[in-house]
């Protein structure tokens, strides 16, 4: 039995003609609980020193401002290695919480993870 | 006959809401209450004061009271509580999906800042439907939230700086954003913050109600004017 409020992230790598990709894809609500364990997952992926990161949100069904700080504390990460990062796949839901908060103009943002 | 059993259920909850108020004030502790030391003893999950049928209309419910502890693992109980109240009030999946993050983000500002993280606080959620007459916002819900934690300076709650990207401090901005009143105040007693969050059904459409429900949202400005991360610092918002 899982407990409450906790949410499952994958993480998986690959070789892609830019250089090494990381995909994060978390599964489940990011709220202010869970949001400690996507930033977990994506400072792994980072310590791999991959150069285009992906964040596939498609399997997120909410975002509290907690997840928010998590995916701009990656992007700042981003800059400072140099590493390439992409959110794809959000749900409309999630896409609301971006747009009332201003985000969707600082992330590189697309649909799908083929397009990522 | 099913309709009926939910009514005399929600008139025995109501009644004993009308005891637990009482006993409230008498004691000093919960909702309406003013100084107190947070109560100690088994940390309840949830526990909701009120029955919600799907037969049941606003003005038949009457209050609903939640009563939850200060950790961060219960806010998913909440959010999931407040979909499925919200649309049987007459919101919309949009509407909906803005109560149930302003209420999030409320309680989670409440664990976070207000008892600093220490788990065994208490929050009291009460939720009143309401129909307002007097204008043309039409029903609503009003939705106080209140704790025994340390007062915060009220002049210190503000919505921040959109233009500084940087983690952290986008709460009460998203909560200002999607409802259409929140008015912070010190409880009685010098202990305890309350928050009282109102929405309308026939409120204003917040920025991101334009996604629709089937994906075509999705072809909204911003999604498609996307700025490499390389170039983003002088765009956007902090979270």
């Amino acid at each position: 039995m899982s407990e409450v409020g906790h949410i499952q992230v994958g993480v998986t790598f690959a070789q892609a003609a830019s250089g090494p990709m990381a995909v994060v894809s978390p599964v489940g609500d990011i709220g202010t609980h869970e949001a400690p364990t996507l930033r977990n997952a994506i400072r792994g992926a980072y310590d791999k020193k991959p150069s285009k990161l992906v964040v596939d949100l498609s399997g997120v069904t909410y975002m509290a401002t907690a997840g928010l700080a998590t995916l701009v504390e990656a992007l700042q990460l981003a800059k400072k290695s140099s590493t390439q990062l992409v959110l794809c796949g959000m749900q409309e839901r999630v896409l609301a919480v971006f747009e009332i908060s201003r985000l969707t103009s600082v992330f590189k943002i697309v649909k799908t993870k083929e397009e990522a | 006959m099913k309709h009926v059993n939910h009514v005399n259920q929600v008139n025995q909850v109501n009644q004993v809401n009308q005891v637990n108020q009482v006993k409230s004030h008498a004691e000093g502790l919960g909702p309406g209450g003013g100084s107190g030391v947070p109560t100690t003893g088994t940390p309840s999950v949830l526990t909701a004061s009120g029955l919600i049928s799907p037969s049941l209309t606003s003005s038949d419910i009457g209050d609903l009271r939640l009563e939850i502890v200060s950790k961060t693992a219960y806010l998913c109980a909440v959010r999931a509580f407040m979909q499925s109240l919200c649309p049987r009030l007459g919101f919309d999946g949009a509407q909906s999906s803005q109560i149930v993050l302003g209420v999030d983000e409320a309680l989670a500002n409440v664990m976070k800042h207000g008892y600093q993280g220490n788990e065994h606080g208490r929050i009291w959620i009460t939720i009143t439907p309401f129909q307002d007459s007097a204008t043309h916002r039409g029903a609503g819900v009003r939705i106080v939230i209140e704790d025994q934690a340390n007062q915060i300076d009220l002049a210190k709650i503000k919505s921040r700086d959109l233009d500084d990207v940087r983690p952290g401090g986008l709460g009460v901005h998203i909560i200002q954003r999607v409802m259409d009143e929140a008015t912070y105040e010190h409880r009685s007693g010098g202990v305890g913050m309350c928050l009282t969050l109102v929405k309308h059904v026939n409120s204003p459409a917040v920025r991101g109600d334009t996604l629709g429900l089937d994906g075509t949202g999705l072809d909204v400005p911003g999604l498609n004017k996307c700025c490499e991360a390389e170039g983003s610092s002088s765009g956007g918002a902090a979270a």
